[in-house]
Order: structure tokens, then sequence, then C-alpha cells
């Protein structure tokens, strides 16, 4: 009896398809759009820029955050993509994906107030809040927005940090 | 006379070698030395090398997984990983090990080759290129 079993090589095999990655957003820019809830004091708008994302290059843009005391500011929050172009607006992929995202603020100014004004249906959001002014002071706001696929329970605790950005604050 | 010629290369025996436990325990997945927190299940479906590209499923203990095309190949010397997969949309333990399986993706030399534990190592994966990655495989 002979038995042979054809020998394939190498060559043979079937090619390899390329890794796919997970897509990971990136947000170049945060602005944040200040109006006055009375209609009294001028808009305000503070902006941080990082061309190339979290790494590489340095900001090119860090305002810092300049309110009127004792006012009530409706403040939107606008993310972008900006090594693309056009720009790729990520706010409204997360404002698609309400129920995965929370920004969370961390003002350390004893008399500066956030409160998020919207939804996702149970737990708020943040694009959307009111920020509330007392007497003039200085300090710094923090703004994280955290990314809580199947995670999220109205805290900032759960999930992974898509920007993280603290802006000095001036209340005038 | 009976001259019978069964396993005629070693990519082959390999690749049978990994199939046939299915189920293995990846012991080490380290970077520069560095174990990672989670260390993941493999599970090795049978496949025709030479006619379709051979799937594995890379999971975790939170049920999150995802889908890498696998390959023996260099004369059973080398062993390739590629995370296949949706690239959005993915659950958070899903999302863990798509990433993990993205980052651990690359060509390995297979250093040890045992029925029942292979070791693989590379510096060319797609997260840590240039840095020493060991995966460390175990039969369930």
């Amino acid at each position: 009896m002979v038995a042979l079993a054809s020998c394939k090589k190498d060559a043979d095999l079937v090619e390899v398809p390329p890794p796919v990655g997970n897509e990971v957003e990136v947000i170049t820019t945060m602005t944040l759009l200040f109006s006055d809830d009375a209609g009294i004091n001028p808009d305000v708008t503070a902006t941080f820029r990082d061309p190339d994302g979290d790494g590489g290059l340095d900001y090119d843009i860090f305002d810092t955050i300049r309110l009127m005391n004792n006012t009530t500011y409706n403040t939107s929050i606008l993310l972008l993509n900006e090594t693309v172009s056009p720009a790729d607006t990520i706010s409204n992929e997360v404002l698609d994906e309400d129920d995965e995202h929370f920004f969370c603020f961390t003002p350390s100014l004893a008399n500066l107030f956030i409160v998020r004004t919207d939804s996702d249906g149970m737990y708020e959001v943040g694009l959307q809040s009111q920020w509330t002014t007392g007497n003039a002071e200085n300090g710094t706001t923090q703004i994280v927005l955290k990314h809580q696929p199947g995670v999220k329970d109205g805290t900032c605790a759960p999930g992974e940090t898509d920007i993280d950005v603290t802006f000095v604050t001036e209340v005038q | 006379m009976a001259i019978i010629v069964a396993s005629c290369n070693k990519t082959k025996s390999t690749s049978k070698r990994i199939m046939k436990a299915g189920e293995w325990n990846v012991v080490e997945l380290s970077v520069d030395g560095e174990n990672q927190e989670e260390l993941p299940h493999w599970t090795i479906n049978e496949c025709d090398i030479y006619s379709e590209a051979c799937v594995g499923s890379w999971q975790n203990d939170e049920g999150g997984a995802t889908d890498f095309v696998w390959q023996v190949t260099d004369k059973g010397g080398s062993f390739i990983i590629s995370r296949q997969g949706p690239d959005e949309g993915l659950e958070h333990a899903d999302e863990e090990m798509a990433t993990q399986c993205f980052d651990f993706s690359g060509t390995y030399e297979i250093i040890e080759n045992d029925r029942t534990m292979m070791k693989f190592t590379s510096t060319t994966t797609q997260g840590f290129s240039g840095q020493a990655a060991v995966i460390t495989i175990e039969k369930v």
C-alpha cells in the first residue's frame, strides 16, 4: 500500500485580511457657547483646540472662560474632530448616543454652580447646561466627557474618558 | 510494502494542534514584560487553512468578544493574529476585547510549540510596535 498526501506549501495559504481597529473618536476641539439667560450680557465663547488630538502636538487655542458675575448662562458644548476636512461634529454623535455619554463639570470657584439641563430620557447628558455665577472670583473648571456604553448610571465613575479639559475661569 | 505519508509540513501540523485543542487560556499577554490586567480566552474552530481564513474568538469573562483571523505560516515558525469585526457601535465589553485584540494583532515568532502550551513573541504588533509583545496560551 502506498498512500501519499499532497504536500501544500505556505504559498498556498489564504491571505490574512488586515486587522480592523476599533474606531476611536478623535476630539480636537471643545467650544463652550454661553448665552445670558436674561439676554443682558453679551454671549461668551471659550475654546480648547489640540489640532492633532490627544498626544503629539500641543494645543493651539486654550481660551479662558470669562463670565459676568451674578448671571445665569445657558451653555452648549460643541465638539469637533478637525483632523478631517470638513471637520466632523462629534457632539452630534454624542447626542445620537446620549445614553452612552455623560459630561462631568468640576468648578473650583466657590460661587459657580453648573447643572446639566438635558437628558437621555433617564439620565442627564451635559451637552446643554446652566452656569450660574456669584461674586467675582477666579479659578478653573474641569470638563470631562465620559463614554459609558452599557454602564451609564448618572455618575462620573463608570466608563472611559473621551476628553478632559480644565479651563481657567474668571468671573468678572 | 506500506508507505504512508500523513503530515508533510509543519505549518499544517501546528495549525492542527491549535485547532485540535480548540479552547485556549491566554496565561500571558504582556508588553515589555508587563502583563495585561485582563487575560482573554480563545476559542478556535476547525478550518481548512488552505481554503479559508481561520477564525478564532477572543473573549473575556464579562461576556465581551471579538473575532480574529489567525494563521500559522513560515513553515510553522510564525503565527499571525488579525482582529476582525465591526469597528464601531460595540458594547463596552466587546469594545475592550476589540481594542485588546487589535493592539496585539501582528506577526509573531513561535518560540514554544507544545500540545498543551504555545508561546509567541513579536515586536511588530499594531498597538506596541517596537516593544516586545508576548502571548502564552495553554490548552483548557
